[in-house]
């Protein structure tokens, strides 16, 4: 009795370090048009199908409103408009990315998921560095597999960044300068 | 010694609950002063004792020596030794105020100085005792100090000795002086303690130096007592232990059992330093003394008294509550076993004498031979009665002395022979028994966990009940079940949301202890009113009322009240009056803080306004409301000068800003020369909306039913446009502005025609508007989800609900629609 306990606790020691390994270095992959991006798996909670989504007034215009996910309001942004990037309607294929932050779950709608893939930390380079481009704040690296490259995004200033911008007064609030 | 941390947090959090009903009790007994209810003096009494007998128990020795010279002087009140005054009850007060202190952080309350505090509790007392009586504890006597051996007090827990190995037959009190043991023989503490352990078990042992113990091995005498237990016999010990006779002290340990009760042991040895000196072994010897009025010294008569007024009311508690349960006879009879040996030791002749009549009425209820009826139930809590009230005297004079002992006795004598009465056991129907409240600590998030559950729960069920697989289905089995689980959900929901609610009455308690404070600061004389303080709000609404009230009963001192001149001179009783008075209006929570003081002044605060920049211009355009609402604004304070109790202009905002986080709000009402009031409206709870569901092209939106007056559809005679557009709507003789949900909320509507849709006359406070939707889908009695913080806030939404059908619908939040249409 004494002894299958010992054991199961070392088990459980093994399997915690190995689900910390797991998660080394594994980002969750999906396509926003042609390109693929992956965010560090760490971060996601859980991925569902588009749904209704309900908006909410004075948001800015990537947070497309609120979605019920089991009984809990989470926000959801839509990462092609936060990219400024030319929105597309949802289809069955639009999924919901929960990333959790800080205890604060944000839905991502992508337009689809592909896969979780395994990106050692040699085979990510730094974001590069090209004057004009707006969006590539949000980079953290770019990830090589094999021929193919994945845009890693910083999930943090994916949903946090925006003084850039409010300084550039590019309209934040979606009318709500009076009512 | 190490206690474990969780101990001590309990320890703390229940000793803060008792101290706030101590200062709040402290308080009304400074109002009765000439005839104060005894129950109340008790009532602090008990609740101080408790704190010592803990905070002792924690070793958080300066917090038990304070609460021992505060229930010193109110043992004195209790007795009737001293009346009760102002000065005193200040003196507890700061006493409360210091304990709490000291209980924030525990691990330092012992470096907290207490000196000031207790000293003058100290006088307190001594000032009415004309003969100078001991007082109650004392760090370190004068004399002692100048006699070559220090007198100490190892006390010995029963517990302890019962649990040692029975074939030990011996125990002794050694005592070395470690650092002349080190110097000496070179034997080092752990050394030392390894030998004994080798033929003994150490029961107990303390280590007692001034020396700083981060140097190695101080020069001084460094004395460590250990309580041994063991086999050998009292001519090897001191061999053994490598101690001289004189430093070792045999203890009779089956005597010592059985009086165990009596747990301090008092033991003179010989110290360290004077070797030489004859040895002195004072120990109070465990045999039940022959004079009655032994000389006991007064620490022990203190120790007794402490734990005999446990034992007393543990002893009444089961008496009362004997007919629920036979155990607390048995219960009964061993604690006035205990009670009756300790005083037998300690040759309290008239405690001894009742308490053993007591006990053998109790033997023979326990063992059936006596059965159980009110008079003897009233008998044994008279004997009970005359013991308590016995103890004063004796812990002030060491005189033990039972009023009517002998009756008492005889009574009980008599009441043996008595066989007129029903068994215990057989008599267990429900008689007058005071009814217990029982209370548990519950981890505020498991709470709310619970109750997020719960909610989750109501949504689940009307998913499955109201669910579109199941329409046009004939299902009338269904439907009952069905029901009834909504029923019971519902139930179930309303007894998670009242475990939230908590009366407001502690935080209105909390006022008066101020309103006190700054009436003496300020030197206005007050009186602080409370009503409806039974009113329950959401915990949450309570953490955020706490400090908008707090500021406003200081404004209202500082600012509001007059100086007692100026209340002559205007005709006003001296005595400022404010009164903080609770109620439900509506679905909200409304809480008036009224003063009778001098008002707002429209110059004043506008000349302020003007100078600070919040005004531009003369401020002739603003309405009197608009200017009295001013003194929310930051940085404004019309005191002319700026007290330490308010005034630094920091206050109103505070106020104002706190409501806003629980969607409260606030509105000031003043009649100059009168008074002002400042009422606060906040939502009842922050869980659960009763509303109407509205539509507005696919958005759903909820309105709570509480805002909403009436919805009707207009006739467009009833619609005026003004030149901008702006829509106006006659009902009967009001003339109410339309505010259009779809233009609000940038959302298409089906309806654009006023005519065609519907409007909903929604109020907040005294103000109206009529807002204009589609339709009305339905009414329900949802969850309430918080606005996350992601999204911070948004104009006109509270939150967040859940409809039937999992989507999510918005919560408006009609105080600030209005507000928004005014600007």
């Amino acid at each position: 009795m004494r002894d299958s306990r010992e054991h199961d606790m070392i088990d459980d020691n093994v399997y915690d370090d190995e689900d910390e390994d797991t998660q080394k270095d594994k980002y969750l992959t999906f396509q926003l048009g042609k390109e693929a991006y992956g965010i560090d798996i760490r971060y996601v909670t859980e991925i569902i199908g588009i749904q209704k989504i309900t908006h909410v007034p004075d948001m800015p215009d990537y947070i497309q409103g609120v979605i019920n996910l089991r009984g809990q309001v989470i926000p959801v942004m839509d990462v092609r408009v936060r990219f400024k990037m030319e929105s597309k309607a949802y289809n069955d294929r639009t999924c919901v990315v929960v990333v959790r932050i800080d205890n604060a779950s944000v839905g991502l709608v992508v337009d689809t998921v592909n896969e979780v893939a395994d990106i050692p930390e040699d085979q990510v380079s730094p974001p590069p560095r090209v004057s004009g481009s707006k969006s590539s704040r949000y980079i953290q690296g770019m990830g090589k597999i094999g021929d193919e490259v994945k845009i890693l995004l910083d999930v943090n200033k994916l949903l946090y960044d925006e003084e850039l911008e409010q300084l550039k007064g590019g309209g934040f609030y979606e009318g709500g300068d009076k009512c | 010694m190490e206690y474990d941390a969780s101990l001590m947090r309990e320890f703390a959090v229940e000793a803060q609950e008792h101290l706030e009903s101590v200062e709040d009790n402290l308080l009304r007994l400074a109002i009765q002063k000439e005839n104060p209810d005894r129950e109340l003096i008790d009532k602090v009494f008990r609740s101080v004792h408790s704190i010592k007998g803990g905070a002792g128990f924690l070793s958080l020795k300066q917090v038990a020596k304070l609460a021992h010279a505060m229930e010193a002087l109110l043992s004195e009140f209790r007795s009737g030794g001293k009346a009760i005054g102002g000065d005193s009850i200040d003196t507890l007060i700061a006493g409360v105020d210091l304990i709490q202190l000291m209980l924030e952080d525990t691990d330092r309350s012992n470096d907290v100085d207490i000196s000031s505090v207790h000293h003058r509790l100290r006088n307190l007392l001594d000032e009415k005792e004309t003969e100078p009586s001991p007082p109650p504890i004392q760090d370190s006597c004068p004399n002692s100090l100048k006699k070559p051996f220090v007198q100490e007090e190892f006390e010995i827990d029963p517990e302890i000795l019962k649990n040692l190995p029975p074939t030990h037959e011996f125990l002794y009190l050694l005592k070395y002086d470690l650092a002349a043991s080190r110097e000496q023989n070179n034997r080092s503490p752990v050394r030392i303690v390894r030998d004994l352990l080798s033929t003994g078990v150490i029961a107990d042992s303390r280590l007692e130096s001034c020396a700083d113990l981060s140097e190695p091995i101080p020069k001084v005498p460094l004395v460590y007592t250990v309580l041994y237990s063991t086999i050998l016999d009292p001519d090897f010990i001191g061999l053994a232990v490598g101690l001289p006779d004189e430093r070792v002290l045999t203890i009779d340990k089956e005597n010592f059992l059985k009086h165990s009760a009596l747990s301090t042991l008092h033991a003179a040895l010989v110290s360290a330093s004077e070797p030489a000196s004859e040895p002195v072994i004072d120990l109070e010897t465990p045999i039940p003394p022959v004079s009655s009025e032994s000389p006991v010294s007064p620490e022990i008569t203190e120790h007794f008294v402490s734990e005999a007024e446990e034992l007393l009311e543990r002893m009444e508690h089961c008496l009362v509550n004997a007919l629920k349960n036979p155990e607390n006879i048995a219960e009964a009879f061993r604690l006035i076993h205990s009670f009756k040996g300790n005083s037998g030791l300690l040759g309290f002749k008239d405690f001894e004498r009742l308490s053993h009549q007591t006990e053998t009425v109790l033997e023979g209820l326990r063992d059936g031979s006596v059965f159980w009826n009110d008079t003897i139930q009233h008998r044994l809590l008279q004997s009970i009665d005359a013991l308590r009230e016995a103890l004063p005297e004796l812990s002030k004079t060491g005189i033990s002395r039972i009023l009517k002992c002998d009756d008492l006795i005889a009574q009980l004598t008599h009441l043996e022979i008595c066989e007129d009465s029903t068994p215990i056991a057989a008599n267990l129907s429900p008689v007058t028994v005071s009814k217990q409240h029982h209370d548990i600590r519950v981890d505020l998030e498991k709470l709310d966990l619970l109750i997020n559950l719960v909610g989750e729960l109501v949504t689940a069920e009307a998913m499955v009940s109201k669910n579109p697989d199941l329409e046009g289905l004939d299902l009338d089995n269904f439907e009952r079940s069905a029901h009834n689980l909504r029923r019971i959900i519902s139930e179930l929901q309303d007894v998670a949301m009242s475990m939230r609610m908590v009366p407001l009455s502690r935080t209105f308690r909390k006022m008066t202890r101020l309103a006190h404070d700054l009436s003496l600061k300020s030197g206005k004389p007050v009186k602080l009113t409370l009503l409806g303080e039974e009113t329950e709000v959401d915990k949450t609404v309570i953490e955020h009322i706490t400090d908008p009230l707090v500021h406003i009963i200081r404004n209202c001192v500082d600012h509001g009240i007059e100086s007692p001149d100026m209340r002559r001179r205007f005709g006003k009783p001296e005595t400022g009056l404010i009164t903080i008075r609770a109620g439900h209006e509506g679905g909200e929570v409304v809480i008036h803080v009224s003063d009778d003081g001098q008002g707002l002044s429209r110059e004043k605060i506008l000349k302020k306004a003007i100078a600070t920049g919040i005004v531009s211009g003369d401020g002739t355009h603003l309405s009197d409301e608009a200017v009295h609402r001013l003194i929310f604004e930051p940085g404004f304070s019309t005191a002319e000068q700026v007290t330490d109790v308010s005034g630094r202009g920091v206050g109103m905002d505070v106020v104002r800003r706190n409501l806003e986080k629980i969607k409260g709000r606030i509105d000031v009402h003043t009649l100059p020369g009168r008074g002002t009031t400042l009422s606060f409206r906040i939502p009842l709870t922050l869980a659960i909306i009763e509303g109407m569901l509205i539509r507005v092209g696919t958005a759903r939106y909820t309105i709570p039913l509480l805002s909403i007056r009436e919805s009707f559809r207009p006739t467009p005679k009833q619609i005026t446009t003004t030149m901008d557009g702006q829509e106006i709507v006659r009902i009967r003789n009001d003339l109410l502005p339309i505010l259009r949900l779809h233009k609000l909320y940038k959302v298409a509507s089906e309806q654009t025609e006023i005519d065609r849709g519907i409007l909903i006359h929604v109020a907040c406070g005294i103000k109206s508007v009529c807002l204009f939707a589609d339709d009305i889908v339905g009414h329900h009695h949802t969850v309430i989800k918080g606005i996350p913080e992601y999204i911070d806030s948004a104009r006109g939404i509270s939150g967040f609900t859940i409809l039937d059908n999992g989507e999510v619908s918005l919560i408006l939040d009609v105080g600030s629609i209005i507000e928004m249409a005014e600007r």
